[in-house]
């Protein structure tokens, strides 16, 4: 492969890469951050997070009956802003940032009643609402590092632009939208199948291919067209390898490599299945040292 | 052309298909593979801007961050740490990017940056060039299909060789080649075309 440089207007490049090297806007970070917690993500790192989470927890004066903690450390724009989250319910969430004084953290705190996440007037903006500016502070930005791209080889630009080609634009008919009803249903639909492959996950976790096996077959019956193929396939595979049934194991894998080629854990899925398939070495082709063992013992 | 959705129909839509959060022994397990909150702290920006070059409007990208991180989280498991991240990432946000325009009824927009956007032009003639300048290049990648999109976006602009564009995206090299090819040709036309229409 050569590295003959793009034929696109190098200034056309520039303008692109330069777009991409901005920050995102502020606030959004903590936005999405704070959402990802509301739904049992947690987005914290290390000792840190726990340190900030108690802190800010002792400084709100709100009792959680545990949770996740979030903190950023390093981020483009630190914030400061703590959630907890009631103890009835079981679920307590902190998100903690500071600059360098773990001492002084300043917590905005977030009180939840039921099910609904219940922010102060104006909390989070977006699905939350808005943040009052003197619970959440700002302060300057810590340098971001970023994930520098590994060498690569450049595909040569085209000599010729291929004759009939024509920029394609998107314009779709107007779909109608699904009411708020059906996604939810749609959603409820989504957390069920779910629950059967947290399930089957759990039960091969747990040494229990079968049981893992039950779960799938339920979840293929219940939902034979799903987003989840792949990763219900993959789990078929795994279990089957688990449970001993090599040949049931191959032929999903064959079929798991026709339909998801291209997936990341086809790598893995086929040495499970390989190495399950290999006898152990010492049935059919027994290791030297062991044979110059055996036959020494033998000839004594 | 801008088609409005009113917001709050189209709040993570694109959750709606992908996994929903795992819960108990599958967050334990998603934690152990990968370090989430680091990612989430030091390629949310990456994410943020994949999202707006695929399209996606700018009242919507925050909601969409969101729905790429829950989809990251779930399929952890899945990262095979020896390939580089942010392809894979990338992956994500064109998957969901690609729910979005769909379910949308998307139509192209293009987002202009603010006018009051400080530049570091010497004067306001630079400044005003300059900023023509950035327009078309965001108005030719949005002439691009968005599967060629997506390659042109992973090799020409982040880098990354052609074989992890294809792992990132789920399609065979071959056609990522092809993609590729066909998204320099449309991007050069649709430069030419706008061009001609007198944007510089």
């Amino acid at each position: 492969m050569t590295h003959e440089p793009s034929s696109i207007d190098p200034e056309i490049l520039r303008q692109l890469r330069r777009d991409a090297a901005t920050a995102a806007p502020d606030g959004a970070r903590l936005r999405v951050a704070a959402r990802l917690v509301s739904t049992g993500i947690a987005v914290a790192s290390g000792a840190t997070s726990v340190a900030g989470s108690a802190a800010a927890m002792q400084a709100s004066g709100v009792a959680a009956g545990g949770g996740a903690a979030l903190a950023s450390t390093g981020l483009a724009k630190l914030f400061v802003l703590g959630m907890a989250l009631g103890a009835a319910t079981g679920l307590g969430a902190h998100v903690v940032s500071r600059a360098t004084a773990p001492e002084s953290p300043v917590v905005a705190q977030v009180a939840q009643t039921g099910t609904a996440l219940r922010l102060p007037v104006g909390a989070v903006p977006g699905k939350f609402g808005t943040a009052p500016s003197d619970q959440v502070e700002f302060v300057d930005p810590a340098p971001v590092a970023t994930n520098s791209a590994p060498p690569r080889e450049r595909v040569p630009a085209p000599r010729r632009v291929a004759a009939g080609v024509t920029p394609q634009r998107v314009v779709n008919p107007t779909p109608e939208l699904p009411s708020v009803g059906a996604l939810e249903d749609r959603r409820a639909r989504l957390a069920e199948q779910q629950a059967l492959l947290d399930g089957a996950r759990a039960a091969l976790r747990a040494g229990e291919p079968a049981r893992a096996l039950h779960a799938l077959e339920q979840h293929r019956a219940l939902f034979p067209l799903t987003a989840f193929e792949e990763e219900r396939s993959a789990l078929e595979i795994r279990a089957c390898v688990a449970a001993g049934d090599l040949a049931r194991a191959r032929a999903r894998l064959a079929q798991f490599e026709q339909r998801f080629g291209a997936s990341l854990q086809l790598s893995t899925l086929r040495q499970a299945v390989l190495e399950r398939s290999s006898p152990p070495a010492h049935v059919t082709d027994p290791e030297p040292s062991r044979q110059i063992i055996r036959s020494t013992a033998e000839a004594r | 052309v801008t088609d409005r959705v009113p917001l709050g129909q189209l709040q993570s839509v694109a959750a709606c298909e992908l996994p929903a959060v795992p819960r108990d022994s599958a967050v334990a397990e998603a934690s152990e593979v990968l370090d989430f909150p680091r990612i989430f702290e030091r390629e949310f920006d990456y994410v943020w801007h994949a999202l707006k070059r695929l399209g996606v409007r700018a009242e919507d990208l925050e909601d969409l961050t969101h729905d790429v991180f829950v989809a990251v989280y779930q399929r952890s498991a899945s990262y095979d740490s020896a390939r580089p991240l942010r392809p894979w990432l990338f992956g994500f946000a064109f998957r969901v990017a690609s729910v979005y325009r769909r379910r949308s009824s998307f139509r192209r927009e293009i987002v202009a940056e603010p006018l009051d956007q400080p530049d570091e032009g010497p004067s306001a003639l630079d400044r005003a060039v300059e900023r023509q300048a950035a327009d078309l290049a965001r108005e030719a990648l949005e002439a691009l299909e968005l599967g060629r999109r997506a390659v042109f976006i992973l090799h020409e602009l982040d880098d990354f060789a052609m074989r992890e564009v294809a792992s990132a995206l789920e399609i065979p090299l071959n056609t990522a080649y092809s993609r590729l090819r066909l998204a320099r040709a449309e991007l050069a036309v649709a430069v030419q075309n706008l061009r001609a229409r007198g944007l510089p």
